[in-house]
This record gives C-alpha cells, sequence and structure tokens, in this order.
C-alpha cells in the first residue's frame, strides 16, 4: 500500500494530486499522522511555501522521510490563517514567521509570530500580488 | 552599567557587525557572567528579495540573480534554478554537459568547505590555517575565472546545459592533485591538536531527533547520524561513485571531520568525471544558444545537495514567460533557528565554536 | 655607569644628589630610546615572522623591507580621533593606558644589561620586577571596567580570572630558582651562571615559566582577554588613536622585558655560551675591547631574546585559543602541581 493510499484511508476527504494531497481542514492531523506513524515517519519538514493566488494562498508542507527516502507535499487552501505546526515540526517557527512578514498569512498558535525580513514597523505584506510600496521612508518613492 | 552590581542579567548583543559572524547576524544573548542563558537569532540585515524580483522578470533576466543567493556556492543555486526550468520545459540535457557540471559542482563544495575550514579555525585563534586554505582556494577560485570570468557569481550554467565548452581540464587535474595532499597537511595541523579537540569535542551536540526536528540538513545532519545525502536521488550523480561522510556524535568535532573527509570525496568525484570527460570530444557550442522555452502550466520541485545543506527551488508558472512564484529553500536557514535551541546554557567562547560549525552563511539566510 | 657615578661624585662643586640624578637621568634615557627602538623592531618583527609562517611576505612596502612600518602606523594613530565618550569614567579611561605602558618601563631598568649597566641594581630585583609586572594587568582590568561597555567589561573579567591562576606558579617557578642561586638579585643571578645555566639543573622550571609568562603577557594561546574573534578587542575595545597605541606598545614591550627575564634566569643572561668574549679574543688587551666587552654582552642578551621571541611568535603562529574554562583547568589541575613538584625537588637536591 503506497504512502497516499494509506492517507486516503486515514483521512477520505483529501484530494490527491499527482504532485501533493490536498486537505481542507485537517493539517495538523496529517502532520501529526506522517509524523509518528512508525511505517513513514515522515521526519524532516523541508519548508513551508506560500503562494499567492488572488482569491486564496496556498500553503505546501513538503516532507521527507530520511526511513523511507521519500519525499510528500501536503497543501492546503487558505484565506489569511491557519493552524501553526510548530507543535509538531520544531523547524516551521522560522517559516511562518517568514510567510506572516511575507504574506499576511496568520498562524493559529503561534505566539511569537514576528517579522523577520522587513522592519519590525513595515505596513503591508510584500509577496503579496497586490502590494503596492507606499511607504514614505524609501527616497524614490515620491 | 547603571544598576546593582551582582545584578544576574545582561544582554549582550552579538551586533550585526561582528568580526565571527560571517555576515550581518544579530544574536541577542542574554548573559549571567559568562553563560548564555538565552540566544535570539534576528536576522533580515541581508534581504534582498530575491523571491519577488523572480515575479517580474523573464528566465533568462532572473538566471544570473540565482547565483546571488549564496555567493560561495553559486553553481549550486545556478544548477538548481536551470534544472527546474530543464524540468518544467522538457529540455533534455546533454550528457558532457552534465559530467562539466558535476565537475564543477564539487570544485565549489571544495572551495566553500575550504573557506569555511579556514575562517572557523581564525573563529577560534589560530591565525595560520586561513592563509594556507585560502591558498589552494585561490587556485580554484582562479580557475573558475579563467572558465566563465567571474570569481565568485559564475552565470555559467545555462537551460540545457553550459554556455561553452572552454575547461581547461589539465588545470583541473594539477588543482585537485595538489588538494588532496593539502588536506593531508591540514589534517596534520589540526585533527590532532588539543587545544583544538578541547574547544570542539562534546561541545554543541544535537542529538539525532533535535536535528530532524529543528529540519537541519547537509554535513550538520550527517554529522548527527543521519544518512541523508541527496546526491543519492540526483540522477546525475547516478553513475559516480562515492562515499557518504558520516560521524556520529553530533559535536562541533564531528562537523569539522565531514567537512574535510568531503573534501576528499569531491577530490574522487572530480577525478571520474575527469576520465569520462578526457575520452570524449567536448563539442563546441556558442556562447549565446539558449532554448525557446514554452514554460506550461506547473509545479516544479528542484533539489540539489549545496555545501550547506538541502537546497530546494520551487517553481511555479502559470505559462507566462515570468515565473509566477520562486521560493528558496536553504541550508542555512534552519542552521540560524537552531542556534536558540543550541546555544543554551553554554559558555560565551562556546557561542563562536558552535556558530562557526554550523557554517551559517547570511545571505542564504535572507535571501 | 657606575663610572660616570664615579667621576660625577669627584666634581667638588656638584651636590651629591644632582650627582645620582644625572647619572640616572641619563641611564634611563638610554633605556627609554632602547625601549622604542626595540618594540619599533619588534612590532615589525613579529608581522613579518607571521608573514612568513603563512607564506605571506609581511609588510614590505614602506622603507626596505618595510622597516618604516611601525613608525607610519605610529603618526597615523597620531593622527586619528580621539573618541571622548560620554558615559565612560573620564579619569580612569585616560590614565589606564598611560599607566600600564609607565609600569612597563620600569620593569626594563630592572634588567641588568651588562655587568656595568644595571639601573635599579637592588637586590631584591626579582620581587621588585613582579611587583611591578603585576602593574599592567589592573590597569587593563580598570581600561576595560571605564569603558562602559560590555565587551570590554567581559575581556576584563577574564583577564582576572586568568591572573588568579597564573600568579601561583609563575611565583613558585620563580621560588625555585631563587633557591638554586639562593639571592634575589638579578645581577648575583646571572654571575651565578658563569659555569652552567640554570636551564639544564631546572627544566621543569624553565616550561612553567615559560608557559606561565605566555599566560602573563595575555599571549596566544593565552589571550582571551581580548580574544577578537568573541569579544572584539577585549579591554581595549573602545579606545582608538594614540591611547590604543599605548596600550599596543605596552603590550611588545612587556613581550621584550618578560623575554629578557627569561634569559636573564634561565639562560645566562648577557653572558657569552662560549665562556670567553668574541672581542676579547679578536681585540686581544687593549683599552677598547674592555668597552666593547659591554657592548657584546648586551649583544649576547638581545640574540639569545630574539630567540625566545621567535618561539613566542611561533607558537601564536600554530596554535588556537583556550578557553577560560580550560585555562583555569589547566593551570589549577596541572600547572600549579608541577610547579610545586618542582620545587620540592630542587629543595631536596639543594639540601
Amino acid at each position: 500500500m503506497n504512502i497516499q493510499e494509506m492517507i486516503k484511508n486515514k483521512f477520505p476527504n483529501v484530494i490527491i494530486f499527482s504532485e501533493k494531497i490536498e486537505t481542507n481542514n485537517q493539517l495538523v492531523e496529517i502532520l501529526d499522522y506522517l509524523k509518528h506513524t512508525p511505517e513513514l515517519s515522515f521526519d524532516i519538514l523541508l519548508s513551508i511555501i506560500a503562494i499567492d493566488y488572488s482569491e486564496y494562498i496556498e500553503l505546501i508542507y513538503p516532507l521527507v522521510s530520511t526511513y523511507l527516502n521519500e519525499r510528500i507535499n501536503i497543501s492546503i487552501k487558505i484565506n489569511s490563517e491557519v493552524h501553526s505546526v510548530i507543535g509538531i515540526y520544531s523547524s516551521a517557527y522560522f517559516d511562518e514567521c517568514e510567510i506572516y512578514d511575507l504574506f499576511g498569512v496568520n498562524f493559529i498558535g503561534n505566539n511569537n509570530l514576528k517579522r523577520l525580513f522587513m522592519p519590525s514597523t513595515w505596513i503591508g505584506h510584500p509577496l503579496r500580488k497586490n502590494y503596492e510600496l507606499k511607504d514614505e521612508r524609501l527616497s524614490w518613492n515620491g | 552599567m547603571k544598576g546593582y552590581l551582582g545584578m544576574d542579567k545582561m544582554c549582550l548583543n552579538l551586533g550585526p557587525q561582528h568580526p565571527s559572524t560571517h555576515g550581518v547576524l544579530r544574536l541577542i544573548l542574554e548573559l549571567d557572567g559568562e553563560k548564555v542563558l538565552s540566544a535570539e537569532p534576528d536576522v533580515g540585515y541581508l534581504h534582498r528579495g530575491l523571491e519577488k524580483m523572480a515575479e517580474s522578470k523573464n528566465y533568462i533576466q532572473y538566471l544570473p540573480m540565482v547565483d546571488r543567493v549564496d555567493y560561495l556556492s553559486g553553481f549550486f543555486y545556478s544548477y538548481a534554478f536551470c534544472n527546474a526550468v530543464e524540468i518544467l520545459n522538457h529540455i533534455q540535457v546533454p550528457e558532457y554537459a552534465n559530467y562539466i557540471r558535476v565537475m564543477l559542482l564539487e570544485l565549489n563544495r571544495i572551495a566553500s568547505h575550504l573557506l569555511w575550514l579556514g575562517t572557523y579555525l581564525l573563529d577560534l585563534g589560530a591565525i595560520s590555517p586561513m592563509f594556507y586554505t585560502f591558498r589552494e582556494r585561490e587556485d580554484i577560485v582562479t580557475y573558475f575565472e579563467k572558465v566563465t570570468g567571474q570569481r565568485l557569481m559564475y552565470n555559467y550554467f545555462t537551460f540545457g546545459g553550459v554556455r561553452h565548452t572552454d575547461i581547461y581540464l589539465n588545470e583541473v587535474k594539477n588543482i585537485v592533485e595538489k588538494i588532496y595532499f593539502k588536506v593531508d597537511e591540514y589534517e596534520s595541523l589540526i585533527t590532532d591538536n588539543p587545544i583544538f579537540i578541547s574547544r570542539t569535542k562534546d561541545i554543541g551536540v544535537i542529538s539525532k531527533k533535535k536535528a530532524l526536528d529543528w529540519g537541519l540538513t547537509g554535513p550538520n545532519l550527517r554529522a548527527s547520524g543521519i544518512l541523508q545525502d541527496y546526491r543519492m536521488n540526483t540522477p546525475m550523480y547516478d553513475d559516480i561513485e562515492y562515499d557518504i561522510v558520516m560521524s556520529s556524535e553530533g559535536d562541533c568535532y564531528s562537523r569539522y571531520i565531514v567537512r574535510i573527509y568531503e573534501i576528499r570525496e569531491s577530490v574522487s568525484i572530480i577525478n571520474q568525471c575527469l576520465e569520462y570527460l578526457t575520452t570524449i570530444e567536448l563539442p563546441n557550442i556558442e556562447c549565446s544558444r539558449v532554448p525557446i522555452l514554452n514554460n506550461p502550466v506547473g509545479e516544479i520541485y528542484s533539489f540539489v545537495e549545496a555545501p550547506r545543506g538541502l537546497t530546494m527551488c520551487y517553481l511555479n508558472s502559470v505559462g507566462e514567460d515570468t515565473p509566477y512564484r520562486v521560493k528558496w529553500r536553504t541550508g542555512s536557514f534552519y542552521s540560524t533557528q537552531i542556534l536558540k535551541e543550541v546555544l543554551k546554557g553554554v559558555n560565551l567562547s562556546d557561542v563562536m565554536a558552535i556558530y562557526g560549525s554550523l557554517d551559517v552563511v547570511l545571505p542564504e539566510v535572507d535571501r | 655607569m657606575n663610572y660616570l657615578l664615579c667621576t660625577l661624585m669627584e666634581i667638588p662643586w656638584l651636590p651629591k644628589i644632582l650627582a645620582v640624578i644625572i647619572t640616572s637621568g641619563i641611564a634611563f634615557c638610554i633605556i627609554i630610546s632602547l625601549l622604542v627602538l626595540t618594540v619599533i623592531a619588534l612590532v615589525l618583527i613579529e608581522r613579518k615572522l607571521l608573514g612568513f609562517f603563512t607564506q605571506r611576505k609581511g609588510p614590505n612596502r614602506v622603507g626596505l623591507w618595510g622597516v618604516l612600518q611601525t613608525t607610519a602606523d605610529a603618526i597615523k594613530l597620531l593622527c586619528k580621533e580621539n573618541i571622548e565618550l560620554k558615559h565612560a569614567d573620564k579619569i580612569l579611561f585616560t590614565l589606564a593606558p598611560i599607566m600600564a605602558f609607565a609600569s612597563v618601563i620600569v620593569l626594563w631598568c630592572l634588567i641588568p644589561y651588562n655587568s656595568e649597566f644595571h639601573l635599579i641594581n637592588s637586590s631584591v630585583g626579582i620581587l621588585l620586577y613582579f611587583f611591578f609586572a603585576s602593574f599592567p594587568m589592573i590597569f587593563h582590568f580598570l581600561a576595560g571596567y571605564s569603558s562602559n561597555n560590555k565587551y570590554s567589561i567581559l575581556g576584563a573579567y577574564r583577564g582576572l580570572a586568568l591572573t588568579a591562576s597564573y600568579s601561583v606558579s609563575i611565583i613558585f617557578s620563580v621560588l625555585s630558582i631563587i633557591l638554586i642561586t639562593g639571592t634575589m638579585d638579578l645581577d648575583k643571578i646571572v654571575l651565578y651562571q658563569s659555569h652552567k645555566w640554570i636551564i639544564f639543573s631546572n627544566v621543569l622550571g624553565f616550561i612553567v615559566f615559560f608557559i606561565t609568562s605566555l599566560a602573563k603577557l595575555n599571549r596566544c594561546p593565552f589571550d582571551l582577554s581580548e580574544a577578537e574573534s568573541e569579544i572584539i578587542c577585549g579591554y581595549h575595545t573602545e579606545y582608538s588613536g594614540m591611547r590604543f597605541a599605548m596600550f599596543f606598545l605596552g603590550e611588545y614591550a612587556e613581550l621584550f622585558v618578560m623575554s629578557m627575564l627569561i634569559v636573564v634566569l634561565f639562560f645566562g643572561g648577557y653572558l657569552s655560551p662560549f665562556g670567553g668574549y668574541i672581542s676579547n679574543t679578536f681585540m686581544g688587551n687593549c683599552p677598547i675591547s674592555s668597552y666593547l666587552i659591554y657592548f657584546e654582552q648586551t649583544i649576547w642578551l638581545f640574540i639569545k631574546t630574539l630567540i625566545v621571541i621567535f618561539s613566542i611568535i611561533w607558537i601564536r603562529a600554530t596554535l588556537p585559543r583556550l578557553t577560560q574554562f580550560s585555562t583555569l583547568n589547566l593551570f589549577w589541575k596541572y600547572i600549579i602541581p608541577v610547579s610545586m613538584i618542582n620545587l620540592i625537588i630542587i629543595f631536596l637536591v639543594r639540601f
């Protein structure tokens, strides 16, 4: 039974694409299941990728299993809030701070969200598609 | 300094300007005497917005900017992006180009590790090894200048192969022969040095579970005992034999050992590439040839094992001639994050030893 | 120097105190000029030697073979802006580099340069030496404390912790020499070695003294109080311009005088290793040769000192830096017991 079938059996509501497995609202449970099942043990969360399609933001969680030498992507489409996964993977902290900084996504459960790259007094979220550079501190901004 | 004598906590900024942070990293340390109570890394001083810039540039316009994500291992990032575009557009890379790519990648890995070695020992106080490693690195970098025209940011890989095939294979042979003997020289100076051992053994131990949990990859992960090297899954390396270097302790000394032995492995890989490349006749290709890119809709994940960890390039295309989203996953980002956890309870002198052994380069962190 | 004093004393209209002052003044000027020239040369020698150890050339632009490099550096430092700190303790901040350099000048006066020229010829020379040699440490700490900078205070505290550990072992190894020679007068210690150098009967003491003198001079591998890669510059982070030059030159002056002390205590001071003097054998018994002997003795002292300094710079080029806790560990657990055992052995052999 390959990995995708195992996930589909346990979580019937996911949609399976060729490259990723999309879920609606069961992100934390799926990640928990993937990490803590001994046969699967996806122990490295590589990164959290955020893509801004104008109506929604898609977050992709690529995971790697050192036990099976396999890679899998879990994705979720959100508006502006999602549950944080730092309880499962500690490496998600910087990723979530970065996505909060650049996209404006709020991670519920992560109390230490801060701006990583932009100055802490910056207004706006740069990597969004509708971002207009209006900060008056920049000298070329009129 | 006003306050009571015997106040127990001192907040020290290992500020953006510091001789040993190798870049602009700000570490906010809370000290109790010489012991670190908590460490908070503050990044973002080198943020150049490379991911946002990708959305307004052509693929061929973005290609020179990719080297600059980490200027010490420019070939790796160049390869990751080229590979992503090639997978997206179903471009076939000829065999000789693969071997040239592998050879240059491994030379770059040697150069990066040599620089790391020299600066790590400079942080620990020994001033001579830096000059010795830089002497060897100078040979490599001069060779790169001869081939690509640049010492650091190469812009040599292109979609479908390499830009030209004027690689001077005799020079590569001389360089790797010299380096193979010089690595023994460095080891004789450093590996059994009691002061070095006392400063790095059992310092900054990262257990297997912690390393996996915090997303470490590359030599840092292999030094903690996990066999994870993406070269096993890269098709370019399929015909090449190499050993994967691992250590089981997870302290600074084992991270040093892993990198030194990786230099030797890279030398053996380069020798195998040279064997192949000297037997075939390299075609003479024109410099400006770029394949026509259709850019179908798709999402591509391209991985490469860079000297600092696993590097991922995520490319999302919606059919236009500029990418919709480019995301870089770099190894140093997670090495900086783990500092919060590893630096608790160590002395100030050990902070530099641990930080140096993790091989953090700030442009990778901030992109 | 004694000759000059006697001639001056015989002048009837000169009060004796003035004779003493004139003689000491002339001798002091000689020593100061010697100090300045030697320190200038020593900075250059160190940079050149470090360059040769790392396959570089060292400074070679200013003057032939870079001879004028230190002078150029000194002029540059003179012209630099003197940064006045707002919250620093101004008196201590200004006083610390001056006193650190001044205490080293006194040390230079205590060494016997040849059989005639010994400015402070006291019968407790070693005791006075170590008394004055503890001053730089105090003023380094005051410099770090008064800078109102966290990196400086860290460097100052580290220096204090280091002092507590090396003081005991250096005194024990010097005690072993006093036991062998029976005197604390540096001139008599040199004369004691005219048959055999003390190092041949006190190797362990030499090793302990050498290692602890590296710690005393804050040199690699014990330069943790000014470790550049961790605490920027330690106690002299906030100093710029001529004040920094005072610390810098003071450190090199102390290095030279400590090496001279090692030579005086263990390697026979100004005595020639061949027994007789070259100027004697070549010039026969003419009156110039007696003056040439004094000159030659100083040259022997300098040659031996330069050999000791070469090995100190060699150690700097090779070894990384020890941490504070390793240093304390090393001194309290290993070096102090060894120096105690050495003292007991010397005592038993002697009596």
